[in-house]
C-alpha cells in the first residue's frame, strides 16, 4: 500500500492562510513515519488529508493537489473505500467513542464493513488480546483510564485491519506509563507489517521506532529525512524549535567540547553504548590527550 | 518561613469508602516552588483540588494561610489560592481576553480602576498585551494557555497552582509557560505544579511529592527523588534520559539538566 501526495494545498474555511502549502511526499509500505512540528503548523490537517477526512467528511474548504492510494485519487473514492486502508486514530480518544461497552466500540467498524457474525467475534477477540483490555470488554468506555482509552481507541481502527493507520499524538494525555504502553502496542504494530504515521511533538520516546522524520512549518514540509539525519543538524533543530530528546542535546554539547561520536546518537542506550567506545582505556578521544 | 499549606492526615473519597486520598499529610512553604509528580489515578489533582475549597476532606484537614478549608467558602480562598486547569478550553468563556481576565477580580469586588490595573499587569506578564479586545478562541493553543494564567493571576492569589500546564503544549509554549511560573515565583508567589513531564520537574523545580495510589511515597530535594530508583518505579514513572544515561554509564552523581550531564562526563570522563 502506497500513499503519494502530489502538490497538496489545502485552506480551512474563513480563512486566509492555507493551513497546508505545497505538500509533497510518499509513503512506502511498512515506513514508521514521525511526523512533527509546533503547533498549527499543519500536522493534524495533513493527517486528515491522508485519511480522506478532508475532503469527504470536512467540506467547505479549498483543496488543490491530489492524495493518491494505491494510485487512486481520494477524491474518487468513497470514505468506506479509504477507511478499509488508511485507519486514524484522534488525538482526544473520546470524540471517536459512542459505544455503550468496550467490545461494542471495537465491533463498530466492523459492523460497518459487514463482516460475518463470527469472524466479527473472532477479530473482536484478539484486538481486546493484543491491547490487554479483555477483562473490561464489557464495561463502558467512559470508566476506562486515560492510557486505556486510547489503547481502545486504536484497537478499534486496528480491528478493521487496515495497512496504514496515523495516529494524532496519542500520548499527549498520557503518564509515562500509560504513554509506554501505547508505545509498546505500536511496535508490536511495526512487527506485523502496518505502515504507522505518527504525530508527535515530544520525539524522544518514538525514536527507537520511527524511520523518517517530516517536520512541518506554516504548513510546509521543511524536513524529510532519517532521525539520525535530522537530530544531527543543531542549526536545523533551533530553528525548527522543535523539543530534542535529552540525550541528543547532551551529544551537541560534547561535540562541541571535542568529543567525536562514530554515529550520532538517538537514544539513551546507543548514547552510552558510543560514548564508552570513544576511546580505550577511559572515554578520553584524541583531543582529550 | 510560615507554612502557607498544611495538609493533616487528609483521606477522600467520592464515594463511600472508596479512598481515593488515604492519609496526606505534609506542608508547603510559602514562596516555595513545589511538584506533585504521580501516574494517573495517584491522587494529583484530587489533592489540590483540596486547596481551593473544591473538594473538602472527608476525614483530616486541610489548612490555606492559617483557614480550615471546611469553614471557608469557595470565595474566601480564591483570593488564596488560584487554580490553572489542564485544559484553557475548559475555563474559558468570555468575548474578549479583556473580560477573560477581568472576571476574577470583579467577582472578587474590586473597583474598575484596580481591576484594570490587575487585568493589565497580568497580561504584560503573560505576553499577552496588545490583544485586550480579541476573543479568546481567536487566539493560538499556546495563547490560550497564557490566557488562562493571565486571568488567574489577576486575582493576585498568594498560591498558584497549574495542573499540567504544559501538557497538549508545543516546545515553544512549554518554555514560556514556565518561563511565567518562574516569574511568578520570583515574585513570592507560591506554586504547586502539578506534572506528568519529569524533564520538566527535574530542571525547573527544587521540591518533589511523589504520590502513588493515594499516599505520599516520597518528599524531598528533586535529585534526592530521582536517585531513588525504586519509588520513581513503584510510582510508575521514569527519570529523565540524563539520569538514565549517569546510571547506566556508572557514574556517581546524578544531573538534573542537560548542562549538569555535560559537565559530568566532561570532567570524569575525559
Amino acid at each position: 500500500m502506497k500513499i503519494k501526495v502530489e502538490h497538496l494545498y489545502y485552506t480551512y474555511p474563513y480563512s486566509q492562510n492555507p493551513a497546508l502549502s505545497d505538500i509533497n511526499f510518499e509513503v512506502k509500505e511498512k515506513e514508521f513515519i514521525l511526523i512533527t512540528g509546533p503547533s498549527g503548523s499543519g500536522k493534524s490537517t495533513l493527517a486528515l488529508s491522508l485519511a480522506g477526512v478532508i475532503p469527504h467528511i470536512l467540506k467547505g474548504g479549498i483543496m488543490e493537489g491530489r492524495v493518491l492510494i494505491d494510485g487512486v485519487d481520494s477524491h474518487l473514492m468513497r470514505l468506506s473505500e479509504v477507511a478499509r486502508k488508511i485507519g486514524m486514530v484522534f488525538q482526544d480518544p473520546e470524540c471517536q467513542f459512542f459505544g455503550l461497552s468496550v467490545e461494542e466500540e471495537v465491533a463498530f467498524g466492523l459492523e460497518n464493513l459487514c463482516i460475518p457474525r463470527e469472524l466479527m467475534e473472532k477479530k473482536v477477540n484478539e484486538s481486546l488480546v493484543l491491547s490487554g483490555l479483555l477483562k473490561f470488554r464489557k464495561k463502558e468506555p467512559s470508566s476506562l483510564s486515560g492510557g486505556q482509552k486510547q489503547r481502545l481507541a486504536i484497537i478499534s481502527v486496528l480491528a478493521m485491519e487496515p495497512s496504514v493507520i496515523i495516529l494524532d499524538e496519542p500520548t499527549s494525555n498520557l503518564d509515562p506509563y500509560g504513554a509506554s504502553l501505547v508505545l509498546d502496542t505500536l511496535q508490536k504494530l511495526q512487527q506485523t507489517g502496518k505502515t504507522i504515521i505518527l504525530i508527535e511533538r515530544k520525539a524522544a520516546h518514538v525514536m527507537p521506532l520511527a524511520s523518517r522524520i517530516i517536520a512541518l512549518q506554516e504548513g510546509k514540509i521543511v524536513v524529510d529525512a532519517a532521525p539520525r539525519k535530522f537530530f544531527a543538524d543543531e542549526a536545523l533543530l533551533r530553528n525548527l524549535q522543535v523539543y530534542t530528546p535529552q540525550v541528543v542535546r547532551v551529544a551537541h554539547k560534547l561535540q562541541e567540547l571535542g568529543f567525536k561520536f562514530n554515529e550520532f546518537p538517538l537514544t539513551v542506550e546507543e548514547f552510552c553504548e558510543l560514548l564508552k567506545k570513544l576511546g580505550s582505556g577511559g572515554y578520553a578521544t584524541d583531543n582529550y590527550r | 518561613m510560615q507554612p502557607i499549606i498544611i495538609v493533616r492526615d487528609l483521606w477522600f473519597a467520592y464515594e463511600k469508602a472508596d479512598y481515593i486520598l488515604k492519609g496526606v499529610s505534609f506542608s508547603i512553604t510559602s514562596g516555595e516552588l513545589i511538584a506533585i509528580i504521580g501516574h494517573n489515578g495517584s491522587g494529583k489533582t484530587t489533592l489540590v483540588k483540596h486547596f481551593n475549597g473544591l473538594l473538602k476532606p472527608t476525614k483530616g484537614s486541610v489548612f490555606i494561610n492559617g483557614i480550615d478549608t471546611k469553614q471557608a467558602t469557595v470565595a474566601e480562598l480564591a483570593r488564596n489560592v488560584g487554580y490553572v486547569f489542564q485544559n484553557p478550553n475548559h475555563q474559558i468563556f468570555a468575548d474578549t481576553v479583556y473580560e477573560e481576565v477581568a472576571f476574577g477580580p470583579r467577582n472578587l469586588g474590586y473597583d474598575e480602576e484596580r481591576i484594570h490595573e490587575l487585568v493589565e499587569s497580568s497580561l504584560q506578564a503573560t505576553g499577552l498585551d496588545g490583544t485586550e479586545n480579541t476573543p479568546p478562541f481567536a487566539l493560538s493553543m499556546g495563547a490560550r494557555e497564557r490566557l488562562a494564567i493571565a486571568s488567574i493571576i489577576a486575582m493576585d492569589p498568594k498560591v498558584l497552582v497549574f495542573d499540567e500546564p504544559t501538557t497538549g503544549q508545543d516546545h515553544k509554549t512549554c518554555l514560556e509557560v514556565m518561563e511565567i511560573i518562574r516569574k511568578c515565583s520570583k515574585e513570592g508567589k507560591t506554586i504547586v505544579l502539578i506534572s506528568h513531564d519529569m524533564e520538566l520537574v527535574a530542571e525547573w523545580v527544587n521540591r518533589v511529592i511523589v504520590m502513588a495510589d493515594g499516599v505520599i511515597l516520597l518528599e524531598g530535594s528533586t535529585r534526592e527523588a530521582f536517585s531513588k530508583q525504586e519509588v520513581l518505579k513503584s510510582a510508575k514513572l521514569k527519570p529523565p534520559q540524563v539520569i538514565q544515561a549517569a546510571r547506566k554509564l556508572g557514574l556517581q552523581d546524578i544531573p538534573l539538566t542537560v548542562d549538569e550531564l555535560v559537565t559530568i562526563i566532561s570532567r570524569d570522563l575525559t
